[in-house]
């Protein structure tokens, strides 16, 4: 599964630094596939999409800090636990239901974001 | 309320405050927007709290400084317009709470009586600048810097370039290397030093950039290695105006100086500020020191008589608490107040004492505490007597035992856990179970209710912050993360620290207990606290700490916060500390026609630099009206310029003789002259009406 930040947010940004991904941004803000990755260009993501790496995102959410799901890995692959989650203040970085994966996708995507 | 009208002396002071009322006034009956009423009254020290209703009031005392008159009008404004209570803020503030706004006004008034100000005490300015409490008085500090930190305050106070900034911009002034004001988190931070010119001794300091704490810590950079002091004040200058111009403004939470230098590197920040020198008022600007180079003097040379009943208390008193001075044969007396807590009947009893016996100053620490100069060593047992009749002698000054904490949820919106609470918790344990820490000034405990870290715990030894935790079936139990391995290295240099884990609040004493045994069972004796924490690794405090992270058994009284008796409940209010995107078209034209009236002002005055800087406000503004009409991005003043040009020059829908870049940064290609001052007001004039003659048009088409 991937990380979802709730509306339960208080916009304090402790989790942004921690992300190893850099999947998590400010509410509103434009995002990227390459930010903290090594992906660039024109590549197909694990879920068979194609997209522009260095091509700015819509936001995921206007109001709080929000965690791109495929960017996200929980962390797989750098820390024992999701970082965000350890560090939110408010415990609002929980598993997000609708992007549920197995640990060997979750490494596989970590794989994918930096090779 | 007329009363307070006649007795302001200064003019300047009086219009502000005069402008205070008329702005309340105008609140209340609806005619000014709430956003922009709130970001002036912040940069009048009035902010929010928890409690609706009643406003928080932050006196500004520059370096923390207060004679005894002073002392006591703000006892008596305490007394009169809150509770009694005066709170002292790590930057060397008094905060007193639960204030009517209504009053505001005549309590500005009263403080001027001893020229005490709340001007730029909050919101997007030049916070107050802090120094170093042993300034002026440490034997081992190059030379004072307090004229210097004096002269900062107020170079900038009221400056046009610093009234509507991105963001709060802080200062501060470390006497020695040991760097006590803590330069390195600061967004300018000075450490004194001195270097010889062929036989003269010139007086500098090493310049700190960029650094700063809250929920995402940054280590300043050297910016010099030595600054002379007649630039100190064009240095400053210089940063400030690349700040109004590159800073962020839409997204608050990047909008600090650090994360524009972090953007950019240092190097192309530098390259900013060499591109202003010539629009700065001053090239060059000599501080004079003399007013603070009196001789120390005394009302009386009389001792009062007092017998010592407690030898061996007092003489550990003298051991923690008594600093000597530079100046022979004098001491400071330091006073731990216990989380920068006290009351207006003893506040007046220490101003009276100091007047009387001292040299009528005191100081107000980054520690939260209070400190005596120039007590003559004849004196201290009769000082002793007196502080301990006020219960200001308790032992520990500055030491493991002082913890700091923020105000927290006490009265804070933003607080998140209890602060204070913990933190008189765990002075209770050290006191009872580990006396040997209170006179340890090696070990620094800090403490915030949230993660913005005003109680400074991410640069702590050992730091608690503010949280809630949630468990299995959705209740919600007050937390603390505790961070380990911060500090002070001196010279500026600065360890920010790991944040280690989370625990329920209730367990903060039992994982104190956990880390003082450990270090004290595991630590070489050559080691020190830091060293260890580095030999162990965060993982090793971790797996240190891990069983008291366990939610799975928590009891009913886990659920409760410290210094409370009901259940916690989690209340987080938004941060007001700052300015608010005002996007009403109508009001950023308004505001400009302000602008320009401030500017035609300064030419009055012939203040031609600060007329200069109003037209380039002006102007700015009113290009950003503009774009935000047409839905673009003004997120900061340098971006608004381009975009300018791009969107609306270079499509003609606004016809200039030149570019819209060329026009505004002419403030860089002239030094501030009369002429240019005039001319550039007109340019300013000019720009507005065509801006306004096109939005009227658009607006009825």
């Amino acid at each position: 599964m991937a990380i979802i930040i709730t509306d339960e947010c208080i916009n304090c940004g402790a989790c942004e630094p921690e992300c190893p991904n850099t999947a998590i941004y400010e509410g509103a803000e434009d995002w990227k596939y390459s930010q903290g990755t090594s992906l660039a260009g024109a590549v197909e993501l694990p879920n068979g999409n194609a997209v522009n790496a260095d091509e700015e995102q819509e936001p995921v959410s206007d109001e709080f800090y929000f965690i791109v799901p495929d960017k996200c890995t929980e962390c797989k692959g750098f820390h024992e636990e999701p970082q965000c989650a350890a560090v939110c203040p408010v415990d609002c970085c929980v598993p997000d239901e609708n992007h549920e994966e197995t640990e060997d996708e979750l490494l596989a995507k970590q794989a994918f974001l930096h090779n | 309320m007329q009363s307070f009208r006649t007795e302001i002396e200064n003019p300047v002071v009086e219009k502000d405050i005069l402008e205070l009322e008329r702005k309340i006034r105008l609140f209340k009956e609806g005619q000014i927007d709430e956003e922009r009423f709130r970001s002036l009254r912040l940069a009048r020290g009035v902010y929010g709290q928890r409690q609706l209703g009643v406003q928080m009031i932050r006196i500004k005392l520059p370096y923390g400084k207060v004679t005894s008159e002073q002392l006591h009008r703000i006892a008596d404004v305490s007394d009169e317009y809150s509770r009694g209570r005066l709170h002292i803020t790590t930057r060397q503030d008094i905060q007193i709470h639960y204030v009517s706004l209504d009053r505001t006004p005549e309590l500005w008034a009263q403080l001027e009586k001893d020229d005490i100000t709340l001007r730029e005490a909050c919101g997007n300015a030049v916070r107050n600048v802090t120094a170093s409490e042993t300034a002026g008085i440490d034997p081992n500090e190059p030379f004072d810097v307090t004229p210097y930190a004096h002269a900062t305050f107020q170079f900038f106070l009221r400056n046009p370039i610093c009234q509507e900034m991105g963001r709060k911009f802080k200062m501060s002034f470390s006497a020695t290397d040991d760097d006590t004001a803590l330069s390195f988190m600061h967004d300018l931070g000075f450490i004194a030093k001195t270097k010889k010119v062929g036989n003269t001794q010139i007086r500098g300091f090493k310049v700190l950039l960029a650094g700063g704490l809250g929920s995402q810590p940054r280590h300043a950079d050297v910016m010099y290695e030595f600054l002379e002091t007649d630039l100190l004040i064009p240095t400053i200058e210089g940063v400030l105006r690349v700040f109004d111009r590159h800073g962020e403004r839409s997204k608050r939470a990047k909008a600090r100086l650090k994360f524009l230098v972090k953007d950019i590197g240092l190097d192309s920040f530098l390259t900013l500020v060499e591109n202003e020198k010539r629009a700065l008022a001053y090239q060059t600007y000599p501080i004079d020191t003399t007013g603070f180079e009196q001789e120390i003097s005394f009302e009386t040379t009389e001792i009062p008589s007092v017998t010592i009943e407690d030898e061996n208390a007092y003489e550990e008193w003298k051991s923690t608490n008594v600093i000597p001075q530079k100046q022979e044969g004098l001491f400071a007396v330091g006073i731990k107040v216990h989380l920068g807590d006290f009351y207006t009947d003893k506040a007046r009893k220490l101003a009276n004492l100091i007047k009387k016996y001292a040299a009528n100053e005191l100081r107000f620490t980054l520690r939260q505490n209070i400190l005596i100069r120039h007590v003559r060593e004849a004196f201290l047992p009769f000082f002793y007597t007196e502080l301990k009749k006020l219960g200001f002698a308790d032992v520990g000054y500055n030491s493991l035992v002082d913890i700091t904490a923020c105000p927290g949820t006490d009265t804070c919106n933003l607080g998140i856990s209890s602060s204070t609470g913990i933190a008189a918790e765990l002075e209770r344990v050290l006191k009872a179970e580990y006396p040997k820490y209170l006179n340890n000034k090696k070990v620094t405990i800090k403490i915030s209710g949230c993660m913005n870290a005003c109680g400074q715990h991410n640069m702590a030894h050992i730091g608690f912050q503010g949280m809630s935790i949630r468990t299995k079936d959705k209740l919600v139990a007050p937390a603390l993360q505790i961070l380990l391995g911060g500090g002070v290295l001196g010279n500026g240099q600065g360890r920010f620290s790991d944040k280690v884990i989370k625990i329920p609040s209730k367990r903060g004493p039992e994982a104190l207990r956990l880390l003082l045994n450990d270090i004290e069972a595991n630590k070489n004796t050559d080691e020190d606290f830091l060293s260890y924490y580095d030999r162990q690794g965060k993982i090793y405090f971790y797996d240190l700490l891990k069983s008291l992270s366990d939610i799975n058994n928590l009891q009913a009284d886990d659920f409760i916060d410290w210094g409370h008796d009901e259940n916690y409940v989690k209340a987080i209010g938004v941060g007001e500390c700052a300015g608010v995107v005002i996007d009403l078209i109508a009001t950023l034209l308004f505001e400009s026609e302000e602008k320009l009236e401030n500017a035609q002002e300064a030419i009055k005055e012939k203040q031609w630099s600060d007329s200069i800087y109003h037209s380039y406000a002006a102007i700015v503004n009113t290009a950003k009206a503009l774009l935000t009409a047409e839905g673009a991005k003004t997120n900061t003043h340098a971006g608004i310029i381009k975009n300018f040009d791009e969107l609306l020059v270079a499509t003609h829908k606004i016809e200039l003789s030149t570019s819209f870049s060329e026009l505004v940064y002419q403030i860089n290609t002239n030094e501030p002259t009369e002429s240019f001052a005039k001319s550039y007001a007109e340019q300013a004039l000019a720009f507005y009406k065509s801006v306004d003659a096109y939005r009227k048009q658009e607006v009825t088409v």
